[in-house]
């Protein structure tokens, strides 16, 4: 009966129709079953043991040695296998037809075509000799890098940039977009960046500490991720230190305007400022500690520069005839004159550690709670000593942790290893710079020859035509979506490597696309300051789909021209590897017993047993002449004739109190926008890397958005209530995120973690964005002359309750579909 | 006499339901070449379609496929715009297209390599093939799993467990992703979106007919 109804089958695709088949997918095989495994690998996250079952990876499990493993480890199979990961390289469908002569403004709203890989490489190769040979190095830019995957071999900064510098120059960043301002203004204070240096060792805070002053800082919150394999020993001292807290030994003191997540952990006391007013609030400080000669005069005369200079302007002395009293401060900070003089005076009473956060110098004017916080230290006299002083980083990647002294691995060259391997010796920028602060890349689209004022030299901006982006994305990262709409227009070629659609690889002409380092041989450091062991990256499964690593995707490229072998010094995955570990075995022979690469590789990991403590600006209190920091002077330059001989008006000789741009709390916008955003590192990601993790998403997301935070006072205000979803606006842009309202916020205060993903309704101009980018509406303004960063947390918005229906999130597709021609 | 030309009917009408298969298998892997698209907007194509639209069911979707094929006809680069429109129909995110692997659609949680990627992996086994892709796809590519039906239809000529290992695989895997599979192509307009409809038509004809023998 059936097969009657089966007529229309008939002579179906015969021998006329074959021509519309095409070849079997499937061919006989003797299959055997795939075995279960276990591997080891690290991640940002930390170390894990990963079961592979059936070529899958199907259970993660914390590494044991890690104490305090973090939930983020359940993101990374979401990472692996998440829909939105590039399977094939891509071609923008205008510009695979037009090439230099598509319209720039269809760029981010347009299709795409698969090409081989081939195809794609070609393409690649065709525009860096078009770009070299049309106009120069000053063309191209290729030095916005980023947070990578980790892995010491596959490093994709590593990767991208030797191979396009073995091709020809070209534009290079200085800075990024973490430490921006604090990285410039350090060294005239203290002689290092301070943000990468490693900071006074738990065991010594814990044992000699009586005050710790965390300035904007929340421990609890980043210490979860590290740039190489995190360890997350730092937990346990914070644990530790909870237990001091609770016996009443240590006081902590959390100076923030929002009740961090570590002082939820410590149950430490909290001190609410104003946003953006810390400086005020420190320079009343000053004041109170100089009045009540509560200062250390021997130190200051001792260690440090131009005190002199300094301290007429916190007495009304200065130019600004302005007494920097607690009085005065309190009308700008919010807290009372009588509290800001208590706080100075226990700090001088007692051993007192300052440790500040990285949110604090990405603003406006960043480099002056910095410097600041230096100079408060300066007066309480404790630099040197354990437990005393001033920290900038020990939220930081196990900054902190008694390091063993052992030597980490190396990494793959990132340059090449000869200047005379370029193809393209030309290194004539025609007055452009070949080193543009970070930040500024933007700015140099869109106004090309334009001059900055630099950290002392002008900077003037190149006439960028082709960026070259890997691992690294700038559509979560930089600042005022709708303006960088306006840039990429003006971009002729845009290149992004990648291993998931992100906001980048939308807005791109070629997107290539790298597998995970889940899906590569690598080798890491385990615990980046301390130097816990040596991790080996065991691949878990082969990449997938058609993504490749990047050392196979750099060595096709150079190939196309001819300098593939020099590329890769004629080794492969592996040897690389082991040649990483036996460099790191040697440097490590006479300290640490390591066994060889064979071994290791079957053991996993090797672990250093030391824990040396470390007492920062310890040398140099004990005798400044032998030890000198590494400042112009040798001192702690309290006053910088350095920087006050650039003129600047926004960074002067010493720290000053300067009003922003935009502040909450009566400050300047705040009457037509009255909350201030803050846009800090997320709880629930690295930076914007798994937010395309949809079972870490569904952790945190309200509504299917990212959640804005916000006090229960402005909830009501605006009638918003808990689990709602609200328009973010400015006159810079507009967004959609889910309510959290929560007592840990005060009025005035909202946040939204940065690394959410972009993603407007629409290719148009202040679209607006579905999913809760906050850099949709952050100000692009560099800090001052002197650093250039970003200033994400200068920043005023409106909420609203949104009313209507909600559009879907676009963040996390592939390309944008339009409507085929 | 009557058994051997039912056993003639019944192999035809394996072989058309492998052809088929195979075609749809091949529709969906890549982009169509020249010459497979020569041959679709021909005559052949044409007759395919005529042919496929005497089952009533069938019809409506047939028709969308003709007008589509239309609509390439007069194109100024045919296999390029088909090219773009495989690619954003297929090969973008499951929000902005409609990748076509059945774990997307398994269950909500949007994630690769689930489920049915395994039960393919144990079905290949099962009947001792391997994926000849040089790209590492997961089974449960739709293509995959058609191409392995229409391997299964020449088998079952010989093996009743061929024969009821279809109808296991398009109930447990195929039709229930292929419905909101065809459904997401449906965003889009174009030659895809009408021929996943043409697909997931077939599918359930073609369950209910293997049911029915």
């Amino acid at each position: 009966m059936a097969l009657s109804r089966r007529s229309f089958l008939k002579g179906i695709l015969g021998s006329g129709g074959a021509a519309m088949v095409g070849p079997s997918l499937l061919a006989p095989l003797s299959a055997k079953a795939a075995e279960e495994t276990w591997k080891i690998s690290g991640s940002h996250w930390g170390a894990f043991r990963a079961r592979i079952a059936g070529g899958t990876v199907v259970e993660l499990k914390p590494y044991e040695f890690d104490q305090t493993p973090t939930e983020m480890l359940e993101g990374i199979k979401g990472i692996i296998y998440s829909s939105s990961r590039i399977r094939y390289p891509m071609v923008r469908y205008e510009w695979y037809k037009n090439r230099g002569k598509a319209n720039p403004s269809t760029r981010g709203d347009n299709r795409f075509i698969r090409v081989t890989w081939d195809q794609a490489l070609d393409l690649f190769y065709q525009e860096l000799e078009r770009v070299q040979t049309t106009y120069g190095p000053w063309a191209l830019h290729a030095g916005q890098t980023g947070w990578r995957q980790t892995g010491q071999m596959h490093s994709c900064n590593n990767h991208m940039q030797r191979a396009v510098g073995m091709h020809g120059n070209y534009i290079r960043k200085v800075g990024d977009y973490s430490t921006g301002a604090g990285q410039t203004i350090m060294p005239y204070v203290t002689g290092s960046t301070e943000v990468y240096a490693q900071g006074t060792s738990w065991p010594l805070i814990l044992e000699n500490s009586k005050v710790i002053v965390l300035w904007a800082t929340d421990l609890a919150k980043n210490l979860q991720v590290g740039w190489n394999c995190e360890t997350h020993e730092s937990f346990d001292y914070l644990k530790q230190l909870q237990a001091k807290v609770a016996d009443g030994n240590i006081r902590v003191i959390s100076i923030d305007p929002v009740k961090s997540k570590t002082q939820h952990l410590l149950n430490c006391e909290q001190q609410y400022v104003h946003p953006q007013t810390d400086v005020a609030m420190m320079l009343a400080m000053a004041h109170t500690l100089y009045s009540e000669e509560l200062h250390d005069q021997d130190f200051l005369d001792t260690y440090t520069l131009g005190f002199e200079d300094f301290i007429p302007y916190v007495m009304g002395e200065g130019e600004d005839k302005i007494a920097k009293t607690p009085e005065w401060a309190a009308q700008i900070c919010g807290v009372d004159a009588e509290r800001i003089k208590e706080l100075a005076r226990l700090m001088a009473a007692e051993r007192t550690q300052l440790i500040f956060g990285w949110g604090l110098q990405r603003q406006q004017h960043g480099e002056q709670p910095y410097w600041m916080g230096a100079i408060l230290a300066a007066m309480l006299g404790q630099i040197g000593l354990p437990g005393g002083g001033v920290s900038y980083a020990h939220h930081y990647s196990s900054i902190g942790v008694p390091a063993s002294g052992a030597s980490a691995p190396g990494a793959f060259p990132l340059n090449p290893d000869r200047p005379e391997d370029r193809v393209h010796q030309n290194s004539d920028y025609q007055g452009y710079s070949s080193t543009i602060p970070v930040a500024r890349w933007v700015d140099a689209i869109l106004e090309p020859g334009k001059k900055i004022q630099y950290n002392g030299t002008t900077s003037t901006l190149p006439d960028i035509k082709m960026m070259v982006f890997s691992g690294n994305n700038p559509w979560h990262h930089h600042q005022d979506r709708n303006r960088m709409k306006r840039a990429f227009e003006k971009l002729e070629t845009v290149v992004a490597i990648d291993f998931a659609w992100t906001a980048t690889c939308r807005h791109a002409d070629i997107v290539l696309p790298a597998c995970t380092q889940f899906e590569r041989n690598d080798i890491d450091v385990y615990g980046s300051y301390c130097v816990r062991g040596v991790i080996a990256m065991q691949k878990l499964v082969d990449p997938l789909y058609q993504s490749r690593t990047d050392f196979e995707i750099m060595t096709e490229l150079c190939r196309r021209f001819d300098k593939h072998k020099q590329y890769t010094r004629g080794m492969d995955e592996m040897e690389w590897v082991a040649s990483l570990y036996q460099e790191c075995r040697e440097a490590n022979k006479d300290r640490y017993v390591m066994p060889e690469f064979k071994q290791f590789w079957q053991d996993g990991i090797v672990l250093f047993d030391g824990m040396n403590n470390y007492v920062h600006h310890a040398a140099f209190r004990e005798d400044p002449e032998i030890n000198p920091l590494g400042t112009p002077s040798g001192f702690i330059e309290i006053f910088s004739r350095k920087i006050a001989s650039f003129g600047y008006d926004d960074c002067k000789g010493h720290p000053t109190w300067m009003e922003k741009a935009e502040r909450s709390h009566g400050g300047p916008g705040s009457d037509k926008h009255p909350l201030w955003l803050q846009s800090c590192h997320p709880d629930y990601r690295l930076h914007s890397q798994m937010c395309e993790s949809k079972p870490m998403r569904e952790r945190y997301a309200v509504q299917g958005r990212e959640p804005i935070y916000m006090s229960p006072q402005d909830a009501k205000q605006y009638g918003i209530s808990d689990g709602d979803l609200v328009r973010v606006f400015n006159d810079r842009g507009q967004l959609l995120a889910g309510a959290v309202v929560s007592d840990n916020y005060p009025q005035g205060v909202v946040r939204i973690h940065e690394g959410a993903w972009y993603g407007p309704e629409d290719e148009k101009m202040g679209a607006l964005d579905t999913y809760g980018d906050p850099n949709t509406v952050t100000l692009d303004l560099g800090s001052s002359k002197l650093a250039q960063a970003t200033s994400a947390n200068t920043c005023l918005v409106s909420i609203e309750k949104f009313q209507g229906t909600a559009p879907e999130v676009t963040a996390f597709g592939g390309p944008s579909e339009v409507a085929p021609t | 006499m009557e058994n051997k030309l039912e056993q003639q009917a019944i192999k035809q009408a394996m072989e058309g339901r492998a052809s088929l298969y195979w075609w749809f298998s091949s529709l969906l892997i890549r982009e169509l070449t020249s010459e497979q698209l020569q041959a679709l907007c021909s005559e052949q194509g044409s007759s395919l379609l005529s042919q496929l639209a005497t089952e009533p069911t069938l019809r409506p979707a047939c028709e969308k496929v003709s007008n589509e094929l239309a609509k390439l006809r007069v194109m100024q680069d045919p296999q390029l715009e088909l090219a773009a429109d495989y690619a954003t129909t297929l090969l973008g995110d499951h929000r902005s297209s409609a990748p076509p692997y059945a774990s997307l659609y398994a269950n909500d949680s949007a994630l690769m390599y689930q489920e049915p990627h395994q039960q393919m992996l144990e079905a290949l086994s099962q009947w001792q093939l391997g994926i000849t892709l040089e790209s590492n796809e997961p089974a449960d590519h739709f293509a995959i799993v058609l191409d392995l039906m229409g391997n299964l239809a020449i088998k079952s000529l010989e093996s009743r467990q061929a024969l009821t290992a279809q109808v296991d695989l398009v109930n447990s895997l195929l039709l229930p992703a292929l419905k909101p599979w065809s459904d997401a192509c449906q965003r889009h307009t174009g030659l895809y979106a009408a021929l996943s409809l043409l697909l997931y038509e077939f599918v359930k004809l073609d369950l209910s007919l293997l049911q029915e023998e």
